[in-house]
């Protein structure tokens, strides 16, 4: 087996990725997207190891960058004083990171071949793939992105004997809709206070707010990409920027099937819309769009999400993730919180020392950590 | 399709006629320029020896932009909103200074009646040119969706611009609105022809010319055609789109600081493109300026312009633009096919923004600097009862009183400036707030004050006035028309203290601040004001009234301006003034000026039993 480098999905080629475990997150269509919606400096490698018949038997995609918000995660001050010295001194000075792994994922891991033997060797083989390809880049820092707590805790050590620094991550949201109806979920999955609090909004929205779901909705981002980016804008972690260039990729794709959840108002005006991927198995509802103008913003994000619910129940889904952000509503939605881990590996020496001090810093976002500060009342 | 174009001579407005001109589907085109006949005429040649002679389908309104309808008096901004259907607001104020003021006035106060002609006429559409730059600060994408993003501006043409767009959104008449947001802009791309050198050319003529600069060599930046903007323009128009944003330009096609500096010497014939220093460590060269061939700009200002935009700014999306313009084949083209010969052709010209064969267009201040002298008229004193009397008697022709709050006497200058041409002004010192004196006795109240406004005109021989107060003023005309009504021709309230907290919270603070005695004895009085005697005897003014007010004034005080309205039996109209606070007098002379000088033409040939009560906001 040997490592290769593609510049595009397209090379990589959609039959061949289907061969590995890529659920939703390392989907074709998702890669397809980001890669065509990709903006600024932002580049894309995909690192690949393959046999000599051509075969893939690992697979990760690498964004190589500046333009990455990086330091979201990272006390306000350091984010402040990155962003003085970078409009001091120019974009030279801008940390050019390699983020290992799908930008935009509810969770990572690196995707191999189910009948590969020697996956200690394929992930020793991409990781140093992976530093010739950041080196080359003039990346100052690798980042393997949200590996997920079910990935093999013992490739997780052969990245740390890689060189790469553990911490946590924000954990990912997991909703069981293993049920038979959305009232059996209603009732097994809910407590008694959040299966009124869900009643109720259906309750309160009949009349007034209508849903309907789009299964070709290219026409319809004019109409709700300003919603989906006044989340984004309003969002305390702004991580991944993406242009309405992503919602068209999205609206074309088949693998994984995509849908938009349209909220409108009785007067005809849309006021919510939920991007959601989905396959035979799993669900993402993964990007909300909100009017903030309107008093009813709130009751607009339980509707979409709940609907959101009840569509993967009816489509026989079993587990639905929702993101890595607003975990009081989500866990009243009967959202489970998954640890996730960020593995970093500074490349230029001068940012080395940091990572001790930005690993004792993300503990604070343990599922444990963020669970604890739920029930004192502070969300994230 | 019949349209109205504003801006028409200009860098953009000069292409987007010439592109009109071209569409047959033009049915009649109306081109709004200045009022002064001689300035008009001037930029009608300069248009028609650019673009050739003007068809018969062009016609011309007189206006000023600045100027509440346009300048036009009510039946004619009705005519006007009745003869178009799609207004093209190209005129616009692009230096790249600090002037917030100035760039309003160009900027933003025009959108106030482009909103009214809206409102009245639900089957217009309105274009606007706007910038790209309303990003101001922001760093990161910014998409046709944004506006708001927490940006802060490097310039008062940014931010301006961007109040222009706010207001537009939050109008009622947003969805008949389309913006285009340009990147910074020079001539054509072809020839490199531009009507004047505005736009970019002083940001193109520094890179071009300078050996060191700020700026961040491998920052992007965006310049577009004025040929591209006006085409993107005009076929959104007459493909009917409303109620998008579009930004006229292209990522992809978008060179680096360093090689846009590269391009501009080669215009000029010079083998390399200026030295870049991060703006960290280029302050010292604000000491020398940056090079700005043909004066287009002030060195200072060539430095700092270079200084904010040469460096990492906003990613620009172009998503609507791009599915709206794509699939006409209409795109921008890329730098290097076009940049190096806009900035030759500018060099052909010497970076003359006009060219030296065209007329230099007279000022139209001058009127205005004329009375703006009569101003300096030495202050005069005469004693009534307890107190001497400061005042100010500037012009001649019908009087017309001007009473004043905590903001002060100077405050009615810009209005006094404007009225006193054709009108005798009295600029009456309130006492306590003034330099009005009273002795050990006198009253400070607001009622004994109109008493003095009383003795004070009967000196100078005054019969009728006109009278016209702000804030406490405004409470003092209030004293006054309620006592002698015979003597009002008129009444203009502004902004007065009449209704809700009392002492108002400014004059709280204000009296707090400056601790001097005659200010604290008009607090006393003030606070013994018999306010719910007053508006009660505010049903004996008869005499014509106009109800002026600061759309900023804020707590609420629109209702009071309502409620003096519905008191009131003379009121005949109700004014907002834009943007303006409580001194809207004198944040906004221009506009109140306009509003005081209708409303007294108008009451000089209207009796008040048949004039119709009007409110505008």
């Amino acid at each position: 087996m040997h490592p290769k480098v593609h510049a595009s999905i397209d090379d990589v080629g959609a039959e061949r990725l289907a061969q590995l475990p890529t659920g939703l997150d390392f989907s074709f269509g998702l890669l397809r997207a980001m890669e065509r919606s990709l903006w600024g400096e932002l580049a894309v490698r995909y690192v690949t190891v393959e046999d000599d018949a051509g075969k893939l038997l690992a697979f990760t995609p690498v964004y190589l960058g500046s333009n990455l918000n990086l330091n979201a995660l990272l006390p306000k001050a350091i984010q402040t004083g990155y962003n003085a010295m970078v409009s001091a001194l120019g974009t030279a000075m801008a940390t050019r990171v390699a983020v290992v792994g799908v930008l935009i994922s509810d969770r990572g891991w690196i995707p191999m071949h189910p009948e590969l033997q020697d996956r200690a060797g394929a992930l020793k083989l991409l990781l140093k793939e992976i530093d010739r390809v950041a080196k080359e880049h003039h990346a100052q820092i690798t980042m393997l992105k949200d590996i997920h707590k079910d990935y093999p805790a013992e490739e997780r050590a052969l990245m740390r004997a890689a060189g790469y620094t553990e911490g946590f991550s924000l954990p990912t949201i997991r909703i069981n809709t293993d049920y038979r109806s959305f009232d059996e979920y209603l009732n097994q999955q809910l407590s008694k206070n959040g299966r009124k609090h869900a009643r109720k909004q259906f309750v309160k929205a009949e009349g007034t707010y209508s849903l309907r779901a789009f299964d070709d909705f290219e026409d319809m981002i004019p109409h709700v990409f300003g919603l989906h980016r006044a989340v984004f804008l309003k969002a305390k972690y702004q991580f991944e920027e993406l242009p309405p260039a992503f919602f068209v990729e999205c609206s074309r794709s088949t693998t994984p099937k995509t849908e938009l959840l349209i909220c409108e108002r009785n007067d005809g005006r849309i006021v919510g819309s939920l991007l959601i991927f989905y396959n035979d198995t799993e669900q993402q509802n993964k990007r909300i769009g909100i009017a903030y103008d309107i008093p009813d913003s709130g009751l607009i994000y339980n509707l979409l999400n709940y609907t959101g619910i009840q569509r993967a129940i009816a489509r026989g889904i079993k587990r639905l993730w929702l993101g890595q952000s607003s975990y009081t509503p989500k866990t009243r939605m009967g959202g489970e919180l998954d640890d996730q881990y960020l593995l970093l590996k500074a490349l230029d020496p001068i940012l080395k020392p940091t990572l001790p001090l930005q690993r004792w810093w993300m503990e604070r976002y343990s599922a444990a950590n963020i669970l604890a500060g739920l029930d004192k009342g502070v969300s994230l | 399709m019949r349209l109205l174009l504003t801006g028409a001579a200009s860098l953009v407005g000069a292409e987007v006629l010439r592109q009109l001109l071209r569409r047959h589907e033009i049915e009649s085109l109306q081109l709004l320029m200045p009022n002064d006949a001689a300035v008009a005429t001037r930029l009608l040649q300069r248009l028609e020896s650019q673009l050739g002679p003007l068809p018969q389908s062009v016609s011309v309104v007189n206006g000023d932009l600045r100027l509440a309808r346009f300048g036009l008096s009510a039946a004619a901004f009705e005519q006007l909103g009745a003869s178009f259907d799609v207004g093209i607001h190209c005129a616009q104020r692009e230096t790249k200074d600090h002037d917030l003021e100035a760039a309003r006035q160009f900027n933003l106060l025009p959108i106030e009646s482009w909103i009214d002609l809206l409102e009245r006429n639900p089957l217009v559409r309105l274009h606007q040119l706007s910038t790209a730059f309303t990003a101001g600060t922001h760093r990161g994408l910014y998409t046709e969706f944004d506006l708001e993003c927490g940006q802060q501006f490097h310039n008062a043409f940014e931010q301006s611009k961007y109040e222009a767009e706010v207001r537009l959104r939050e109008s009622r008449v947003t969805d008949r609105v389309t913006i285009h947001r340009p990147s910074h802009t020079l001539g054509c791309a072809a020839t490199g022809d531009a009507f004047e050198l505005s736009g970019a050319y002083p940001l193109i003529a520094t890179i071009a010319a300078a050996a060191v600069l700020p700026g961040d060599a491998r920052a992007r930046i965006d310049f577009v055609p004025a040929d591209f903007v006006a085409d993107a323009m005009t076929t959104l128009i007459v493909t009917s789109a409303a109620g998008t944003f579009h930004h006229a330009l292209g990522w992809h096609a978008s060179p680096t600081v360093r090689e846009v500096s590269s391009l501009a010497a080669k215009g000029l014939g010079r083998k390399h493109g200026a030295r870049l220093l991060p703006r960290g460590v280029a302050s010292p060269l604000r000491i020398a300026g940056a090079a700005n061939p043909g004066n287009l700009t002030s060195p200072d200002l060539a430095y700092t312009t270079a200084r904010d935009l040469l460096h990492q700014g906003p990613v620009f999306d172009t998503y609507l633009a791009q599915r709206a313009l794509s699939p006409l084949g209409i795109a921008p083209p890329a730098a290097d096919q076009w940049l190096t010969t806009a900035v030759r052709a500018a060099n052909a010209r010497e970076w003359k923004s006009r060219r030296e064969s065209e007329p230099q267009e007279p000022s139209v201040v001058v009127p205005i600097r004329a009375a703006a002298a009569a101003l300096a008229a030495e202050k005069q004193f005469h004693r009534v009862g307890d107190v001497n009397v400061a005042y100010r008697d500037i012009g001649s022709g019908d009087p017309v009183v001007f009473l004043h709050g905590i903001s002060g006497a100077q405050s009615w200058d810009g209005v006094v400036e404007r009225i006193a041409t054709r009108r005798r002004a009295i600029v009456i010192e309130t006492l306590g707030l003034g330099d009005t004196e009273g002795d050990a006795n006198a009253d400070y109240g607001l009622a004994a004050q109109a008493v003095m406004v009383r003795g004070l005109l009967s000196a100078l021989d005054i019969s009728t006035a006109h009278i016209v107060g702000n804030d406490s003023g405004g409470v003092i005309a209030q004293f006054f028309a309620v006592r002698w009504p015979h003597l009002v021709r008129s009444l203009v309230l502004s902004d007065c203290d009449t209704h809700g907290p009392w002492p108002p919270a400014h004059l709280s603070r204000a009296s707090r601040q400056y601790p001097r005695k005659p200010l604290k004895q008009f607090m006393r009085a003030l606070e013994r004001t018999d306010r719910t005697t007053l508006n009660h005897l505010l049903g004996r003014v008869e005499a014509p009234t106009l109800i002026v007010w600061g759309g900023d004034h804020g707590n609420g005080s629109l209702s009071w301006a309502r409620t003096l309205y519905d008191a009131i039996p003379g009121a005949r109209r109700l004014e907002i003034i834009p943007f303006a606070g409580v001194a809207c007098h004198e944040e906004r002379p221009d506009l109140f000026a306009r509003a005081l000088t209708d409303f007294l033409e108008e009451t000089a040939h209207q009796s008040s039993g048949t004039s119709a009560r009007t409110s505008r906001v």
